[in-house]
């Protein structure tokens, strides 16, 4: 037998006859050339069934040509490599390539679960809905593996896809999306008015319809005419041309996505999909047209194919769909298919055209005829033909044929210009849904618009780029449209569709006439719930072939008009982009930023065990030879409290604040006053939300008369800055203040403990620190380590501390040379969880206490807050919500049982019983207390400062625990704050 | 994703901004004089209006002003974009 | 006295050793700049005694365009960066000189300058598709036309916020922020699969 059987002896553009390719079909081995489809080389081999449905599992062969294929779904690759649900009519052919078809086990050709499709009406309509209903509890084990072994797509790769994804963002004037005739017509005219344009094109070759039939340009071959055209536009350097490319998305503000797939004949090293962000001045939408089947018993048999496809095949690939052929259908296309499928060597059998009259005299005509029903199985055998208009007494024609070429007319692809919301209406006597006004700067041309004819879609083509380049400010460029002297209309009635049987609306899904008929007659009347109850159009190919029919079915059912009947949404993407496209960028090493301190690489060395503070790392603690966990970080914070300890601080926020206004400015920006501050000093302050809750905490410093210097927490870095800019912006814009973001510029230590003067006095010579020199609060510039430095003396340990900051690119010096020097002294580093641990000891609150709900005073801080003055928040705490009596407000909790350790997440509760009761309140913070000997939490709890000495209970009752726990004080640990003078 | 013309920087993806909320919200200038419903009026009671919208977008990754951008929030068309501190 | 903080000093990809990894050739060369002398200015564009204090003392007028980036004395660059903020660029020195001298010419009027020397990793991207790299992470337009060479612009590239100043039509600095800088260049890298991507020598 012949390798290619159905190959021509000539004849095919697409093609390259010299380079054969060897590829695997369900396990048999078959061959094609360089530049075939895989659905095109399916064909020349001979092989018909490609796919099963989805839901009856019946034989599927080859029905379009691009990406509105329903029938041929493929699998290519096995196990890790696997891809699966693609068109064939997608794939490139290449060297080697394996590829499956898709539902059916263990082979298309051979399906157990084909028997599905044996008994008739077994799934209408609904199916799901009515038959997997109860019990609910039987979903998850028994419904849904159930549906997805007897109805699932291809499987999915076991493996992560390991191979390179890329994005790419760009910015054009004009944007085509579509490369036939309007769509290169459209970016010849753009490109010489001088516009920035980028061509989008779902083929391998530009052209569109051209390379499924010729046609004449400007008195010469049209694709002759398309590859000069593409040559000038290629040589522009502000021209892109994107080949394999599918304009997928339209977005707000005219940003568009294209989904380039290099495949096939793409460069080594190529990615394998490209996601293409476009931001573009103006959009030209000549995405063609989609062919509509004709509706009759059996019209999914392999066999059964668009005509245009069926032309396009021997035209583009030298490929014949069968030997003998049956065209049929309601408009003037057939002719043309019948003569490119004559000239290519397929037998013609018979043209069957709907519309009486039009008798052609070179082909076997039957005016008015139509086909009936397929006959044969498994595939094609030949076609029962009828008169269309059902005149009594007719017996009607069998006619034997392999192939069934038809076409219902054309249905223009509005998917972009309804995705960028644009109005669509119905021309009830073309039958055709047609762009209406656009939703942003886009025009639709050509097909696309309702232009079947060639010089049509050129001029108006040229027309919408002209206007496009406009939009950018691009003047008409010189030089005249091209023409052509075909201006056959295409126009076609509705809709045509005969008989009864199974006549299959939605190929893909499996709907017929008989379920839309169905959804109808129980009541679904709104489009939207018919195309979900009957999934119409649900599939991959989101019903380019089907839509229209479904909805003149619905409408005749329903008895009223298409226009009122209306469509579904077109949502993006056009055509299935692939998930690793777009999450390209988005995962693998880099996915998020990782922020590291200056010491970062110390910390890594030395073994630390890193935590997430925002996009921070910081280290939790530094595991010790022989402790576990809980040891270790008890470890630090003894070592700390008894000697001295250091700890990484450079995550904190920090802003500098300069201006004539700094100090009025920080009266209003926090709840307590800093115009008193003297240089040289600085104070804990609070910062308020204006609705009163506390915002965020830190420290300020006055540097200057007008200059400030200030952190805020970790987490609450770019807020407070948005926050101050807000402020110094929009509501007190008359003040003179100038707030850097300096976090980056800075990177801070804090030394702790009481053994912190004399190691920073040896680091510091120069600095005198006796506390009446340098007493509690702060901050001096000095040289430590040999660093140019500022030293704040603050604690957040409850110990005698000094933070030093020196600019970052020094950090690591400040912190290895500090290390050295604290050789002799016993400095331990420290992380986040002895940080933690000293500050729950001192009832310090963090963001788990000041938790976006808390006020000054429901922490314990009312004090703080000034009374006068025009502050943010302050207003709010005079609300009554505010005052009421009940709020939650920080109290300490000691556990009765002090080996106890607390889970997260508990309760606070009154009684031990484990009954449901409304909580007093919840854990916020707990640790286990290495000074204290003994488990610590802090909570917020209703009316707690009144219920010191009160016994509660902590309980979590997912894990059924409860302990006793008295409330106390928050602060456990040096209530007189003796220590913070070391 | 809105393509937000800032008035210092040129046209700048959203996803440069950070959104403020509404626009149109005066703080009392006089905050302690202000009644506990005015104050709440001014916190929590703001349109959200099916249509034209003024809000503040701020622009953190570009000049770190403060925006006050008219948005339809049913089409997401945008009208006047200026500083809000020119 | 900071006698010893050039020997302090160290970049923020001193970790990746990209010293060892230099060589070879790509689509596009990823390197390190040198640190760099940087201060954030900030003042009233429109107030004429601000102006022209900074123009006493750094030789040039303000920058007024958006972007435009302006030579002023002794090799630094003054780039105008929003309405009331440029950033003030100069090679390394330690003697604090220009600091001074600015902040000495402001003194009195409004305005502000803060040293952000240390706040930025400077990453150089060059080659013949340094701005194909860099449009897969940002949506600024790159066409030579909406941002020609010599100018630069404050935006998101990949995982950070970057000042990225064009030097030539293939050659582009990003100053990113310093604690960014590390997980940056990897996304650099990454994204640089798609063009060869090599370490500058
Ligand atoms: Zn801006």
């Amino acid at each position: 037998m012949r390798r290619q059987p159905f190959r021509a002896a000539e004849g095919g553009h697409l093609i390259d006859r010299t380079e054969p390719l060897r590829f695997d079909f369900d396990g048999h081995r078959h061959e094609g050339y360089r530049g075939d489809s895989l659905a095109s080389g399916l064909l020349a081999a001979g092989v018909r069934i490609v796919a099963r449905s989805f839901k009856y599992h019946r034989p599927r062969g080859v029905w379009g040509f691009g990406p509105e294929e329903p029938n041929a779904m493929v699998t290519t690759g096995v196990r890790e490599e696997a891809r699966p649900n693609l068109k064939a009519t997608e794939v490139p052919l290449s060297e080697g390539l394996e590829a499956f078809g898709q539902n059916a086990w263990p082979s298309v050709s051979w399906d157990l679960g084909g028997a599905a499709g044996l008994a008739g009406g077994l799934m209408p309509a609904g199916f799901y809905y009515k038959t997997f209903m109860a019990p609910a509890r039987w979903w998850p084990a028994l419904y849904e593996p159930l549906i997805r072994r007897m109805a699932g797509f291809g499987p999915a790769p076991s493996a992560p896809d390991d191979a390179f994804y890329a994005k790419r963002r760009i910015h054009a004037d004009v944007l085509v999306a579509g490369g036939g005739p309007a769509g290169v017509a459209a970016a010849l005219a753009a490109a010489r008015a001088g516009a920035r344009v980028v061509l989008a094109d779902e083929n391998v070759r530009f052209g569109g319809d051209l390379l499924r039939a010729p046609g004449e340009i400007d008195e010469g071959d049209g694709l002759d005419w398309i590859d000069t055209a593409v040559a000038e536009l290629e040589a522009m350097s502000h021209v892109r041309l994107l080949r394999r490319a599918t304009v997928a998305g339209y977005y707000d503000h005219n940003l568009l996505t294209v989904a380039e797939r290099p495949g096939g004949e793409a460069p080594a090293g190529a990615p394998a999909a490209r996601l293409w962000f476009v931001r573009a001045r103006d959009v030209v939408i000549a995405a063609g047209a989609h062919e509509r089947p004709l509706l009759f018993d059996g019209n999914d048999r392999p066999g059964v194919m668009s005509a245009s496809a069926a032309g396009g095949y021997a035209h583009a690939y030298g490929v014949l769909a069968g030997r003998n052929a049956v065209v049929a259908g309601n408009n003037d296309s057939i002719y043309r298919v019948a003569r490119l499928l004559r000239s290519a060597g397929v037998g013609i059998a018979a043209v069957a055209d709907t519309r009486s009259g039009g008798d052609i005299r070179d082909l076997p005509c039957r005016a008015g005829g139509t086909v009936e029903r397929v006959l044969g199985s498994r595939r094609v055998r030949g076609v029962l033909l009828r008169r269309a208009d059902g005149r009594a007494g007719d017996k009607g024609e069998r006619i034997a044929c392999d192939l069934v070429a038809v076409s219902g007319g054309w249905s223009p692809a509005v998917h972009l210009h309804a995705q960028a919301r644009g109005s669509l209406g119905y021309n009830e006597e073309r039958g055709l849904i047609l762009p209406d006004r656009p939703g942003g700067a886009n025009r639709s041309a050509g097909a696309a618009a309702g232009r079947f004819d060639l010089d049509g879609c050129l001029a108006e083509g040229w027309t919408a780029g002209v206007a496009a380049a406009a939009s950018s400010g691009h003047e008409r460029p010189a030089g005249e449209p091209p023409r052509s002297p075909d201006r056959s209309a295409w126009e076609a009635p509705v809709f045509w569709q005969t008989g009864g049987g199974k006549r299959f609306v939605d190929l893909q899904y499996d709907v017929t006439a008989a379920d839309v008929d169905l959804a109808a007659r129980e009541g679904y009347r709104s489009v939207e719930h018919v195309k979900r109850y009957t999934a119409l159009g649900m599939g991959t190919d989101q019903g380019k072939t089907s839509g229209m029919a479904g909805l003149v079915l619905l409408s005749e059912a329903l008895g009223r008009p298409v226009a009122r009947t209306g469509t579904t949404t077109f949502r993006p993407p056009y055509t299935p982009v692939p998930m690793a496209a777009m999450a390209s960028g988005l995962i693998g090493e880099g996915r998020d930023a990782l922020r590291r301190t200056a010491a970062d690489d110390w910390h890594e060395a030395r073994g630390a065990l890193f935590t997430a503070a925002g996009l921070w790392r910081r280290p939790r603690y530094y595991p010790r030879e022989g402790m576990d966990e809980e040891e270790a970080i008890s470890a630090e914070v003894r070592e700390t409290r008894a000697g001295v300890g250091i700890v990484d601080v450079g995550t904190l926020g920090k802003v500098d604040i300069q201006g004539r206004d700094a100090a009025a400015f920080l009266d209003l920006l926090y709840a307590n006053r800093m115009s008193s501050l003297k240089t040289g000093r600085g104070r804990y302050g609070l910062m308020l939300r204006e609705d009163g809750r506390v915002f965020d905490d830190g420290v300020v410093m006055r540097l200057g008369e007008n200059h400030f210097y200030l952190t805020t927490t970790t987490a609450h870095q770019h807020e407070a800055m948005q926050h101050i800019e807000l402020l110094l912006q929009t509501v007190w814009p008359e003040l003179e203040v100038y707030a850097t973001d300096v976090t980056e510029h800075w990177f801070a230590a804090a030394l702790a403990g009481p053994g912190s003067r004399a190691l920073l006095g040896r680091a510091a010579p120069e600095l005198d620190l006796s506390d009446d020199a340098f007493p509690m609060m702060a901050v001096r510039a000095a040289t430590v380590a040999g660093l140019s430095a500022l030293v704040f003396r603050m604690s957040f340990s409850g110990e005698l501390s000094y933070e030093i900051a020196v600019p970052a690119d020094q950090g690591l010096a400040l912190w290895t040379r500090l290390l050295t020097e604290g050789r002799e002294d016993g400095l331990t580093p420290y992380g986040t969880e002895a940080m933690g641990t000293m500050r729950i000891e001192k009832g310090h609150v963090t963001h788990a206490e000041a938790d976006g709900r808390t006020t000054p005073d429901d922490l314990g801080l009312g004090r703080m807050v000034r009374a006068e003055g025009p502050g943010i928040g302050k207003r709010s705490l005079e609300l009554p919500a505010l005052r009421r009596k009940g709020r939650q407000q920080l109290v300490g909790l000691s556990v009765i049982d002090g080996e106890a350790r607390i889970p997260p997440g508990c309760q606070v509760v009154e009684s031990d019983d484990m009954k449901p009761a409304p909580p007093l309140g919840h854990v916020t913070s707990f640790c286990y207390s290495p000074t204290l000997g003994r488990a610590l939490a802090l909570a917020l709890v209703e009316n707690g400062r009144a219920r010191t000495g009160q016994t509660v209970y902590i309980a979590s009752p997912m894990i059924d625990l409860s302990m006793a726990a008295e409330i106390v004080s928050p602060v456990f640990y040096d209530a007189q704050g003796t220590r913070l003078h070391g | 994703m809105l393509l937000i013309p800032c008035p210092f920087c040129g046209a700048r993806d959203e996803t440069e901004f950070a959104y403020g909320g509404d626009a149109g919200v005066e703080r009392p200038t006089d905050p302690e004089a202000a009644t506990d419903e005015a104050w709440t009026d001014y916190l929590c009671f703001h349109d959200n209006p099916k249509g034209p919208h003024r809000e503040l977008w701020f622009h953190r990754d570009g000049c770190r002003r403060w925006l006050e951008v008219e948005r339809d929030t049913w089409t997401h068309e945008l009208g006047a974009v200026r500083l809000s501190r020119p | 006295m900071a006698d010893d903080a050039t020997e302090a000093r160290r970049s923020a990809l001193a970790g990746l050793d990209l010293g060892s990894r230099a060589g070879g050739a790509g689509g596009v060369l990823l390197g390190e700049g040198p640190a760099q002398e940087s201060f954030v200015l900030r003042g009233p564009a429109a107030d004429t005694a601000f102006a022209q204090a900074v123009e006493e003392v750094l030789g040039a007028g303000l920058p007024l365009e958006p972007g435009e980036v302006r030579e002023v004395c002794e090799d630094a660059l003054l780039i105008r960066l929003g309405p009331d903020e440029w950033r003030l660029m100069a090679p390394l020195s330690d003697d604090g000189r220009l600091a001074a001298r600015v902040a000495s010419g402001l003194a009195g009027g409004p305005g502000a300058l803060v040293n952000v020397s240390s706040a930025s990793t400077i990453i150089a991207v060059t080659g013949e598709h340094a701005a194909d790299l860099l449009a897969t992470g940002t949506g600024i337009d790159l066409d030579p036309a909406a941002f020609p060479p010599g100018r630069a612009v404050r935006t998101h590239i990949g995982n950070a916020q970057a000042l990225v100043q064009r030097r030539a039509e293939d050659a582009f600095d990003l100053h990113v922020p310093r604690s960014y800088a590390r997980s940056f260049w990897e996304w650099l890298e990454e994204r640089g699969r798609e063009f060869d991507a090599a370490v500058a020598l």
